[in-house]
């Protein structure tokens, strides 16, 4: 059983996906910001990091460059609003796997963290980048 | 003997001549005292003849009859030519004019025939004679043999003839001996000095009697005479009279000598010249305060007068101008001139003016050239040729008229290029001045109206005629005979209205009224400048509207993303876990699908909200456009709509954000499609205007256009005309949104043949202010 790390300051999001990954045969850990989320992961049993950008205490940019220093190959997915496109492609940039954006559908959702763990390349995007 | 340069006086002139009638019928023989004469002369050592004014020998002493042989008899009067000739004038007749010219002869040559036959040389002396009533009656001669001895000179001054020489001596007359002692003065003297001849002979020296500045100097005509025994004539001097009062005189003096040469006095005869010296005054007062230099030269070229201009022209004392030649001060134009008068003058034309006008340095110490008015006159003035030459500076003249005229350029140049229109017009309504800004404004030029008079109704109507000439008169817009700033109408030659701002005012001379003059400034550019400042203000007012709604949508929408996010989730999940049952899949469904409804109107408004273009790269403009209609063609709205895309070829390669103007293209096609209902034409343009480096982009439908009421309202955010459900009332706003940020502008107005036009300017080099570079 795969583990996947939510980390999402909305609690209501949080637990949507807790259950809908749940549901899917995940095993799911939760973390309100990405401090939190940083000490799960350094336990060792995370496959994939499904973080929103922005975040109080710590965001999605500052837990993309940590785990990337400590875990080169875990996959970390960018939840992002899309008023903050732009730093959703600067985590791109910096090393995220891919990005969904807000309100997204759990199918696409399902299927860019299947990618993230089987280390496939991200499935082909339905919404259009602004370039 | 007596020896002088005495010149008869006038008026004994012709009384030896055999043709005067006159004086022979007034001064007849009869009138001669012959009795007198040989009571006196009859025992005279020396032969005597006395003769009538007809020439007729009167008297003859025993002398005169031995020498002669002849003697006077009544039946055959003996003419003095019968014996007696003038040496080298046979005819004797230059005697006579000799002495009615010297009023005197002394020791003339001339031959005396004796009663030998012999015509021996003799020395002649004569004397016109009067009676006591000062007629001229003949005159007196006496002959000596040329080689003989004139005897005792005291004898002879004081005997009758020489005392009658000097009585009669028409002019005041004094003799001195060597020491200067007056030993003779005539009756003429004694009346003009005041003194008697008893007072003065003997006693007192001529210095003591006249009391010249000269007496006592070397300047003495009398010394001067005697010392050089030269006769001088015309000498100016000043007596003083017994009550000291000052008299001018021209003086003649000579020498007296005796039988051997040796002076043994002079003489010294005066002529009172105060009309003269009075008139010479006031001459020289007219020429001293004449503003002319005025000098006058003699034929042979010498300066004889200058008045003190003429002085200060030259930088010269005038004093100093007496005596120089005149072409020492002249130039050659001037002496040429002078001497082309002296040519032409002659008896028939005794006087030759010429008038010119000369400019040049006049003398060397002068760096500034100047330009004087000159009048050469040369004058026959007796046997003399005189010059008189007037110069006027007229420097000054030019001086001042030429700044008159540099200040009149600068008025008319500042009338001519005066952005205003200037317009004169005399009392009659003609018109003076039609200035550059008039033409421009009122489209007449000047040469078709200056010189005519211009009806007021070709350039106002009647009641702004009126309604000028009332404000001109009253206090309402400046002062009365002014106006000041008025908005008034204007016609125009081709029949325009021409708004301006107008200003009037009287012109008089001596409170009399003799014109007008209007100014009037065009108001049409600043009122086309206003409509567009405002229409630009409304425009701004719009703009900062826009954005406001935009920024306030786009900080809504990004809230509404996260709960978005959460229906979204649970919808899905829902979905999934009510497979089985269809009524609640449904319901479901309908939740997903308004919810990704949020979604889009929350995509649509961020970006509208977006305040700057996602990227600048170089792209083709037409490639673009012609992009954005192929995919909308092929789409089943566009199936019965035509589009005709013309595009200019060679528009340069523009840079900025491709994707985002597809997206205006692909909206604003999209809304045409919709206006028209699926049924119409789109014509797409592209322009390129090198001037401006702007492309200009037209979208035209063929619809039923826009109601003009919203034409304002189309580029808000949220406005729409579609019902609820059908469209966001955003496609517009991005629309314009994104233009703005390419440094562009939208405008749109109904086609005149139905349907709504958008315009697009875009400069083809996207301001870099707008850019965010994201890749």
């Amino acid at each position: 059983m795969h583990t996947i790390i939510v980390v999402d300051d909305e609690k209501v999001i949080r637990e949507g996906l807790r259950r809908l990954l749940s549901l899917e045969g995940y095993r799911v850990l939760t973390a309100e910001n990405g401090r939190v989320a940083l000490d799960l992961i350094r336990s060792g049993c995370v496959d994939v990091v499904l973080c929103d950008l922005k975040m109080p205490v710590m965001g999605a940019v500052e837990v993309l460059e940590e785990v990337r220093r400590t875990h080169a190959d875990l996959p970390v997915v960018i939840v992002t609003g899309q008023g903050s496109m732009d730093n959703a492609i600067e985590c791109m940039k910096k090393g995220a796997y891919d990005f969904v954006t807000k309100p997204f559908r759990t199918d696409f959702l399902l299927s860019v963290l299947k990618c993230a763990i089987e280390r496939l390349p991200p499935p082909p995007r339905l919404q259009k980048l602004p370039f | 003997m007596i020896s002088g340069g005495h010149k008869a006086c006038p008026y004994v002139t012709g009384a030896f001549s055999d043709g005067d009638e006159i004086r022979t019928k007034k001064m007849g023989a009869e009138v001669l005292n012959v009795e007198f004469f040989r009571q006196c002369f009859n025992e005279f050592p020396d032969p005597v003849i006395v003769a009538d004014t007809e020439g007729r020998v009167r008297f003859l002493n025993h002398a005169a009859q031995t020498l002669t042989g002849r003697a006077i008899k009544e039946e055959s009067p003996l003419a003095w030519s019968d014996f007696l000739r003038l040496d080298g004038d046979p005819s004797l007749r230059a005697l006579p004019d000799r002495c009615l010219e010297q009023g005197s002869l002394n020791g003339v040559q001339v031959r005396l025939k004796k009663h030998t036959g012999d015509w021996a040389p003799f020395a002649l002396s004569a004397q016109l004679t009067r009676d006591r009533d000062g007629r001229l009656t003949g005159c007196v001669a006496v002959v000596r043999e040329a080689s003989s001895s004139p005897g005792n000179e005291d004898t002879f001054l004081k005997g009758p003839i020489s005392s009658s020489i000097i009585n009669n001596f028409p002019m005041p007359f004094y003799t001195v001996d060597t020491n200067l002692t007056i030993t003779y003065m005539n009756d003429h003297l004694e009346k003009v000095t005041g003194y008697s001849r008893d007072e003065v002979v003997n006693r007192m020296t001529c210095a003591e009697l006249l009391r010249t500045e000269q007496c006592h100097t070397k300047d003495c005509a009398i010394k001067q005479a005697m010392l050089n025994r030269t006769p001088i004539a015309g000498l100016r001097r000043v007596i003083h009279d017994r009550e000291g009062r000052k008299i001018p005189v021209a003086a003649h003096a000579s020498m007296i000598t005796d039988s051997e040469q040796n002076v043994i006095g002079g003489f010294e005869a005066i002529r009172d010249i105060t009309p003269l010296v009075e008139a010479e005054q006031k001459i020289g007062m007219i020429t001293e305060i004449a503003q002319q230099g005025i000098l006058m030269a003699e034929e042979n070229r010498r300066i004889v007068f200058a008045n003190s201009k003429m002085g200060e022209m030259f930088e010269l004392p005038k004093e100093e101008l007496i005596g120089r030649d005149i072409s020492e001060l002249l130039p050659l134009q001037h002496l040429k001139i002078i001497e082309g008068l002296v040519k032409k003058v002659d008896p028939d034309h005794p006087q030759q003016m010429l008038l010119c006008s000369t400019i040049q340095p006049f003398s060397p110490s002068l760096q500034e050239y100047r330009a004087f008015e000159t009048c050469i006159i040369v004058s026959l003035v007796g046997k003399s040729v005189l010059t008189y030459v007037f110069f006027r500076d007229i420097t000054k003249n030019i001086e001042v008229e030429r700044q008159l005229h540099n200040a009149n350029s600068f008025l008319n140049n500042i009338i001519r290029s005066s952005a205003d229109g200037i317009v004169v017009v005399d009392d009659e309504g003609k018109v003076l001045i039609f200035n550059e800004g008039a033409e421009r404004i009122l489209g007449y030029r000047a040469e078709e109206v200056v010189g005519k008079q211009i009806a007021s109704s070709q350039i106002y109507s009647p009641e702004v005629a009126r309604e000028i000439m009332r404000l001109m008169r009253g206090n309402d817009y400046g002062p009365p005979g002014k106006i000041t700033s008025l908005r008034v109408t204007l016609v125009r030659r081709d029949g325009e209205d021409v708004p301006v701002s107008f200003s009037s005012a009287i012109i008089k001379k001596d409170d009399r009224e003799i014109g007008s003059v209007g100014i009037f400034s065009d108001l049409r550019e600043r009122i086309r400048i206003r409509k567009e400042l405002e229409e630009a203000k409304i425009q701004l007012m719009q703009t900062e509207k826009i954005a406001s709604v935009g920024r306030l949508a786009a900080g809504v929408a990004h809230e509404i993303n996260n709960p978005l996010s959460g229906i979204l989730l649970y919808a899905d999940m829902l979905v999934k876990e009510l497979a089985d049952n269809p009524q609640w899949s449904a319901d479901l469904q309908e939740i997903i699908d308004q919810t990704l409804r949020c979604k889009e109107i929350v995509t649509r408004l961020l970006e509208f909200s977006r305040q700057s273009v996602g990227q600048r790269v170089p792209f083709e403009i037409n490639h673009t456009i012609n992009r954005s209609a192929e995919l909308l063609a092929r789409q089943s709205l566009f199936h019965d709509i035509e589009f005709v895309i013309d595009l200019q070829p060679d528009i340069p390669q523009m840079t900025g954000d491709p994707g985002q103007l597809q997206q205006v293209f692909t909206n604003l096609i999209i809304n045409a499609g919709s206006a028209m209902n699926g049924k119409g034409k789109i014509v797409i343009t592209s322009r390129f205007d090198p001037e401006c480096e702007e492309v200009s982009l037209q979208f035209a439908d063929s619809g039923l256009g826009i109601d003009p009421d919203i034409m304002n309202k189309i580029f808000e955010p949220f406005f729409t005309t579609k019902r609820p459900g059908e469209g966001t009332g955003l496609g517009l706003s991005v629309v314009y949104g994104i233009i703005q940020q390419h440094g562009g502008n939208i405008e749109v107005k109904n086609s005149e043949l139905g349907g709504a036009i958008f315009t697009m300017t875009l400069p083809l080099e996207c301001p870099e202010d707008n850019i965010e570079f994201t890749c």
